[in-house]
């Protein structure tokens, strides 16, 4: 991808969402080993 | 040999070209200020927000764990124990821990060079914040306990040291 208006877009979408995604793996994990 | 030379404030420049960009030819380094994402940093940026996330999430709730049986937690050993940890949350806050410190190298290392804002020292925020807030939420709602309150105080202080720091958060562009 090269540059363009939307990279920064694209960085704080994907970040955004990794952020999410690792809550929400978090949760699962502490639920899953603590049972 | 992959090596670009610019010119920029009249100094010749000679960097070594970055794996997965490419360079629209001219003299001028503003040329290398046009930045690109590459997927392999994109995709190592976003496993090791995904480690910090998940790292911090697990602390957060461990430290609860703990907290609501008062704070202190043995397990083991051969003596009595009066409050024992609830179950898997020793194991679950050291993996939290080191999941979020790897995740943070892997995300510094691949945020290099990719445009936007990083993060990572947002992440010593979120994680003495979300800790702090634990402080105060247990020193208040569970009847006022000032010890809590103070612990509360400290971490909102230490999650503001990025605040006073020289670190900007906008990586270089255009």
């Amino acid at each position: 991808m090269n540059d363009s208006g939307n990279t920064r877009l694209i960085m704080w979408v994907a970040q955004l969402l990794a952020i999410l995604l690792g809550i929400y793996l978090g949760v699962v994990i502490f639920t899953l080993v603590t049972g | 040999m992959n090596v670009q030379k610019c010119v920029s404030d009249g100094v010749e420049v000679v960097r070594r070209r970055r794996w997965m960009t490419t360079r629209r030819g001219g003299a001028s380094c503003d040329h290398d200020r046009v930045q690109y994402i590459s997927l392999p940093r994109l995709a190592g940026a976003v496993i090791g927000l995904v480690l910090i996330a998940s790292g911090i999430t697990m602390m957060f709730l461990g430290m609860r764990a703990v907290m609501d049986i008062g704070g202190y937690c043995a397990s083991g050993g051969a003596y009595v124990i009066e409050s024992e940890c609830p179950n898997g949350t020793g194991p679950v806050v050291i993996l939290g821990l080191v999941g979020g410190l790897i995740g943070a190298g892997i995300y510094k290392i691949s945020s290099v060079s990719l445009p936007g804002t990083n993060l990572l020292l947002l992440a010593w925020s979120a994680l003495f914040l979300a800790l702090g807030w634990n402080f105060w939420e247990y020193g208040i709602t569970a009847g006022l306990d000032v010890g809590w309150i103070i612990c509360g105080v400290l971490f909102v202080l230490i999650a503001a040291m990025p605040l006073f720091s020289r670190w900007s958060p906008r990586r270089p562009g255009p």
